[in-house]
């Protein structure tokens, strides 16, 4: 991996809230206050926090889907942000999307094909005449037969659209995608299909992606660094082994303990109490300390700075050094299922590889 | 700020509100609709003799959609009181419709066939007017979105206090002060303020105990709690089944646990049904069936879970989807994705066996 691809610097949206006669509105909702980070060629970043943290908004003001109140982003070697008065469509090209809800994000009215052809004609791509062979390509990347370009989205299944809305961001053959809960809306057996789809996606064809989650477990995966936001703000960054072994934030390590996991007789850590304060107010000091178990004087007074703990660990936190590690992270899969389950699992990695294997002889 | 529960308008009221007499009159009394009943008269129509050996005992349960395709088929189960069973499979396996089956929920146009023994009565065959006085009062559901399933125009109070007016004959002052006890219980903070608020008031969460609080309210012998956490923030989420549990045990009720989440079942329940294209695949004890698993699919499930406990890359994934309830697969349900599938998988669909005590799956393959 080289340097970065894409930097985000300071980014933060802010809008206003409730209106006087005249006037501007003194109230701001925080939604994103102040985010940085970079991904670099090839790397999968994940951002993860509960709703309302801001990660959503994050990942937009990327793709330019909505503009930062202050802040920039930096993506190969443009620069566009705060000001920036035209949307550049360039930038757009290399830079795609995928959302969550893949039935709202289709057009019900256009075909798979239509719909994955579009941004090939706005931005001119390929010739016209060789439209739909391209078209049939996409689907074929992202597991779906061609035959498929001629259905409506309500004929596609919720993990098929995802793929019709993955196959749609891969057309203009961007450098940079954001998934937005690209598999929160998906069954567990289907999530499992899209997420290494992902992965393989992104090998093959030597992508950058900003995975943006609710779900630790998930993210897990597919990351090469996880940040966890919490309301507005990222807590911690670091590599994707790292904050489950050795979570150095309250907030990362509630999280993790909060997942429930597929064992039995296992006895879930306490978690947090409350809920996510409104972003409108947010807590003096460190925004976490009216949840946070750890908490002390300073943690209401003093905001703490992002600090780095360990290359490539970064923490805001005045009392990382005291937080727990987690004891059951990093286990090798064989200790997780007894062998008996891991033996009856490879037969399904087996059937998925030859579905894979034989769709691609056929095309 | 009054002490009266139903001093607004009820949206569904017949004719004006009865003058404040100190007394209150149940709106459907006033429309003559129901027998005034006070709170130790229950009805007892619905009772046959005979103590019954379950709590809940299900059989052969088909639900069929207006097509004509069966949707839930032939599901079979039994609880004990107390009991917390859960029911497992992804979207379209029939687990809502089922639930929905038990309430009497079930939208118009569908059919349903079986029986569902309750405290002794076929739930499916009893009159309306019956199971509505049971609805609410000995079974009660909590539903997976607490802000579509709680009425924007309605204080949350009074929809608490609504069921205590409607089955136990309570007067507002009475209803009220049981209701902030239960909000209290619920730890929705600020009960009594929360009380005399409208959900949109509310946080995600907070609206789940709400909803928590409306199904317990008389404490029902059968709880159903259809998804109850999946809307919710994984630290609510917490929050909310560790409530429940605390709840349940409480009030020995018996729950049915619905969720498309196997780590959020393997903690709160004593037994597992697994369910896949409408049909009952594997069910047990919830240590043989996590440590055990027989059928194919609940094992494909398992391996599906992104864990945040091992180091692997790859999700051993479930090929290809969920077949059409328009045209099943003539054998076994699961075979066009089973790994295992052999010639008889393809022609007969197998019967639930058991293959441990008390652990049963329906797969030719099995035990594997």
């Amino acid at each position: 991996m080289t340097g970065p691809v894409l930097r985000a610097v300071d980014l933060a949206k802010h809008y206003p809230v409730g209106s006087r006669w005249f006037g501007r509105s003194q109230t701001l909702l925080r939604a994103v206050d102040g985010v940085s980070f970079e991904v670099a060629k090839g790397e999968t970043l994940s951002l993860v926090g509960e709703s309302g943290c801001g990660k959503s908004t994050t990942g937009r003001m990327l793709v330019q889907l909505i503009d930062p109140s202050s802040g920039h982003v930096e993506f190969e070697g443009r620069q566009y942000g705060a000001g920036s008065r035209r949307k550049a469509l360039r930038i757009s090209r290399r830079i795609q999307f995928v959302f969550q809800d893949p039935y709202a994000s289709l057009n019900p009215r256009m075909t798979a094909g239509e719909a994955i052809g579009e941004p090939l004609s706005l931005h001119n791509m390929v010739p016209r005449r060789q439209r739909w062979t391209r078209v049939a390509e996409l689907l074929e990347m992202v597991g779906l037969p061609r035959s498929f370009a001629a259905r409506y989205p309500h004929e596609l299944s919720g993990g098929q659209r995802q793929r019709v809305g993955i196959a749609r961001a891969l057309a203009l053959e961007p450098s940079f995608i954001v998934c937005d809960e690209a598999v929160s809306a998906l069954d567990v057996s289907v999530q499992a299909q899209v997420l290494n789809l992902l992965k393989t996606l992104k090998m093959r064809l030597g992508l950058s992606l900003l995975f943006i989650a609710h779900d630790l477990a998930v993210v897990k995966h597919i990351s090469d660094r996880i940040a966890v936001m919490y309301l507005g703000r990222l807590v911690e960054v670091a590599e994707a082994s790292e904050p489950f072994a050795n979570p150095r934030h309250p907030y990362t390590r509630a999280l993790l303990g909060a997942i429930p996991q597929p064992v039995f007789g296992r006895v879930r850590a306490a978690t947090v109490g409350g809920d996510v304060p409104s972003p409108i107010d947010p807590p003096s000091g460190c925004r976490f300390h009216t949840r946070c178990p750890m908490k002390t004087d300073i943690c209401a007074r003093i905001d703490p700075a992002m600090e780095t703990i360990a290359p490539g660990h970064v923490v805001g936190c005045h009392r990382w050094r005291d937080v727990e590690p987690m004891p059951e992270a990093g286990r090798a899969a064989d200790d997780v299922h007894s062998a008996r389950i891991q033996r009856l699992l490879g037969f399904f990695q087996d059937k998925a590889g030859s579905a894979a294997g034989q769709q691609e002889l056929r095309s | 700020m009054s002490p009266y529960v139903l001093d607004c308008i009820h949206p569904f009221a017949r004719g004006p509100l009865p003058a404040k007499t100190g007394k209150t009159l149940l709106f459907a009394q006033q429309a003559g609709r129901i027998e005034p009943r006070t709170a130790s008269g229950k009805a007892t129509a619905w009772q046959s003799e005979g103590p019954p050996q379950f709590l809940l005992d299900v059989r052969d349960l088909r639900v069929t959609s207006s097509g004509g395709y069966p949707l839930v088929d032939g599901v079979s189960f039994t609880l004990n009181r107390g009991e917390t069973l859960g029911i497992v499979g992804e979207s379209g396996c029939g687990k809502s419709l089922t639930s929905l089956a038990l309430m009497g929920l079930l939208p118009p146009g569908m059919s349903v066939s079986g029986q569902v023994e309750f405290e002794g009565a076929d739930l499916l065959k009893l009159a309306p007017a019956t199971v509505r006085d049971l609805r609410g009062d000995r079974l009660a559901m909590i539903f997976q979105d607490p802000m579509t399933s709680l009425n924007p125009t309605l204080t949350v109070g009074y929809q608490i206090a609504e069921g205590l007016i409607r089955h136990r004959g309570c007067d507002r002052r009475e209803a009220r002060d049981r209701s902030i006890e239960l909000l209290r219980k619920v730890k929705l903070p600020a009960a009594e303020r929360r009380f005399d608020e409208y959900p949109h008031q509310l946080s995600g969460g907070m609206r789940q105990r709400v909803m928590i609080a409306m199904a317990l309210i008389c404490q029902p012998a059968l709880l159903i709690a259809d998804e109850p956490t999946t809307a919710l923030d994984v630290t609510v989420q917490a929050q909310i089944l560790d409530l429940l549990a605390e709840l349940k045990d409480d009030l020995g009720s018996a729950m049915i646990f619905i969720s498309h989440d196997l780590g959020v079942v393997a903690e709160n329940v004593d037994r597992v049904a697994v369910l896949y294209a409408g049909r009952l695949v594997e069910e047990g004890p919830t240590r043989s069936l996590f440590e055990q698993p027989q059928h194919p699919y609940t094992i494909g499930l398992m391996g599906s879970i992104p864990r945040i406990d091992t180091t692997s890359e790859w999700l051993p994934a479930i090929a290809g989807t969920l077949p059409l309830a328009s045209d099943p697969p003539p054998g076994c349900r699961f075979e066009p994705r089973c790994p295992f599938a052999g010639d008889k998988c393809r022609e007969e669909s197998p019967d639930l066996a058991e293959v441990s005590a008390g652990h049963r799956a329906a797969c030719w393959k099995a035990p594997l």
